[in-house]
């Protein structure tokens, strides 16, 4: 079947009315074939061809539930109500769609209490495709959900209705087909390498879910980490220069930077659902070509990339510059010296992603963060008062 | 003796760093079982009390051993096909900790402490012993550069026969993982750079304990020099206090 070119997205709310109005605009535009439904009125032939489904996380407002006794016929939020319609959906012949929460207050669904909510931990947590904030921030570096959406919407027409897991080079071929790996560049085995190390789902799971379990393999385990893509952060920690200026580089009008950097540019599916990022592999490739074999040479880089890239480019004072996360566990733009920083796990953060990091100072105040320190590095943290050393 | 200390946890995390450094330019038997027997070593005598002396040991019987470098010696790449083996042995003794459940901190070299590079060129299918060295800790009692390399002396027959115990050429490496990375280094001379400069979180395991590790030995070498009218014959005689390269 002829994937429609318009995707469907089906929005499951309470209170339809209040359904973003950029979504309302997409719809008017035909870009989205949107679809607003009440609980009470979602029906079969509305999930047939849906591509999306955001499903409202607080839904008090549902008649047809609540006059009902038997506890299984009632969800009582959208996390159990997005179950159900998953249900559904692996009925239909007609492939399936990614479902995402939306709700207006995340943090209530936070896996760690003092980590806040991240989305693409709540949404691996609870069996969703994505989890947004009805709320969308604006500002520089924030991509506006109408855009994820859209974006969420493609990647899932783009999910191929066979997987050839019985041929090796036919498997690689589909999978660097969606993720747009620029097979003819001199990096291309070494991006491919990069992405078989992060253990892409392609072998028995992408097939027997329509495709979904590879969406939600770079949804909640590569386009939030530093995996075989970097963000903008990852990229200015590479150029050893601050994120701010190589953000505002890239949106200035010399277009030398983006051109220098646009072949190592994301363009596969999902491109943009987290903000630009660009192919690790193609990055070390950057570096080697700038510094001439010697990548590890801050001066002879820092002439480079002022030469080369752009003179806006403002490079770091530290050293050994480290890329940290915050409290919150969200990657931060400011760098520290590795040693004034300490490397941690948390818990969801994949093994094949770079490790984060936090500074001391702020592993040292915080003990949640403080326990979640490496090994390796727990004792630069504060020693124990006298007395309280273990036997 | 040498009575040289060293830290046990820099030991072990210059061991895990290395392993995922330099996994690609390794055989498989020596990232899944050299090097992990080799740790296993150093952490059963971190944590468990030992009698008198212990042999860590990487054995010449099976050594770590490199991928063939192809013609990737050269900057050029087109040296000849090689491969090396790294064997080593370290007579040491645990320091017992301050209280008996605890791990250790440090071990002290108190004997023989040699790591041994060979070097193969294969040609024609069959492998080919070229090169050979000893990367050494020398002791109280021993002449020349206290941290030295000496070519071959295995066998009686020259060029270098065991006979002849000179020269001590000075060395910066020491520790077998150290050793490790500088045949790596020659061996794979642009590609081993490429690799290093991929693996950031690895690599910020590695260096600083590389660097601070030589920091100290040239900081000590630069002192030794300092008031002597021949810097090279007191670099020669210097011997290091036990306790340079632990806090």
């Amino acid at each position: 079947m002829t994937p429609p070119e318009i995707p469907r997205v089906v929005v499951v709310d309470d209170q339809p009315e209040s359904v973003h109005s950029h979504l309302l605009e997409l719809h008017e535009s035909e870009i989205l074939d949107l679809l607003v439904r009440a609980p009470d009125e979602v029906f079969e032939e509305d999930l047939v061809g849906a591509k999306v489904v955001l499903v409202d996380y607080r839904i008090d407002d549902w008649p047809g539930r609540d006059e009902l006794i038997p506890v299984s016929l009632k969800p009582l939020d959208g996390l159990a109500l997005a179950a159900v319609l998953r249900s559904h959906f692996a009925r239909l012949e007609e492939g399936t769609a990614a479902i995402a929460l939306n709700a207006a207050n995340l943090d209530e669904l936070a896996t760690a209490s003092f980590a806040g909510a991240r989305e693409e931990v709540i949404a691996h947590t609870h069996n969703l495709e994505w989890a947004f904030r009805k709320a969308s921030g604006n500002g520089p570096g924030i991509v506006r959900k109408e855009t994820q959406i859209l974006s969420l919407a493609k990647a899932v027409n783009s999910l191929p209705t066979e997987w050839p897991t019985d041929d090796q080079a036919a498997l690689r071929q589909v999978t660097s087909k969606l993720l747009a790996l620029p097979v003819d560049s001199s990096w291309a085995e070494q991006a491919w390498e990069d992405v078989e190390f992060c253990r892409p789902p392609i072998h028995e799971v992408a097939p027997t879910t329509h495709g979904l379990a590879f969406l939600r393999w770079l949804l909640h385990r590569i386009l939030p980490y530093p995996c075989f893509l970097y963000s903008d952060v990852h990229l200015a920690h590479s150029l050893r220069v601050t994120p701010e200026s190589l953000r505002r580089a890239l949106s200035s009008s010399d277009g030398k930077l983006t051109d220098c950097l646009a072949e190592f540019q994301f363009e596969g599916i999902l491109d943009g659902f987290l903000g630009h990022q660009w192919w690790k592999a193609g990055v070390e490739h950057l570096l080697w070509t700038l510094t001439e074999g010697e990548p590890f040479d801050r001066r002879l880089l820092a002439r480079a990339v002022k030469n080369q890239l752009s003179s806006a480019l403002v490079p770091v004072e530290q050293p050994h510059p480290v890329v940290c996360v915050d409290e919150r566990l969200r990657i931060s733009d400011s760098f520290h010296d590795r040693s004034n920083a300490v490397e941690i796990q948390p818990d969801d953060w994949p093994s094949y992603a770079r490790a984060p990091w936090v500074p001391l100072e702020l592993a040292q105040e915080n003990r949640a963060l403080g326990s979640l320190v490496v090994d390796e590095d727990r004792e630069r943290l504060s020693p124990p008062a006298a007395g309280q050393e273990g036997e | 003796m040498s009575g040289l200390l060293l830290d046990f946890t820099e030991l072990l995390r210059e061991l895990d760093a290395i392993v995922e450094l330099a996994s690609s330019f390794l055989q498989r038997e020596t990232t899944e079982t050299v090097l992990p027997r080799y740790k296993s070593m150093i952490e059963n005598l971190r944590h468990n009390p030992v009698e008198s002396s212990f042999r860590l040991t990487i054995p010449e019987a099976d050594p770590l051993t490199t991928i063939t470098s192809e013609g990737k010696c050269e900057p050029s790449g087109k040296g000849p096909n090689a491969y090396a083996t790294i064997s080593s042995v370290w007579e040491v003794e645990r320091i017992p900790p301050k209280k008996k459940r605890q791990p250790a901190k440090h071990l002290r070299i108190c004997g023989l402490a040699s790591t041994k590079v060979r070097i193969f060129e294969v040609k024609d299918g069959s492998a080919n012993e070229v090169a050979m060295w000893r990367t050494e800790i020398g002791d109280s009692a021993s002449p020349g550069c206290h941290f030295h390399v000496q070519i071959l002396g295995d066998s009686n027959r020259p060029p270098f026969p065991h006979s002849l115990s000179v020269p001590r050429l000075p060395s910066l490496c020491f520790t077998p993982a150290a050793v490790l990375e500088y045949v790596l280094g020659e061996l794979f001379q642009r590609s081993w750079i490429k690799e290093m400069a991929r693996k950031e979180t690895a690599l910020h395991r590695w260096s600083p304990v590389q660097r601070a590790r030589m920091e100290r030995l040239l900081d000590w070498q630069k002192t030794a020099i300092l008031n002597d009218p021949s810097p090279w014959l007191a670099l020669k005689r210097a011997k290091p206090d036990s306790e340079l390269f632990v806090e």
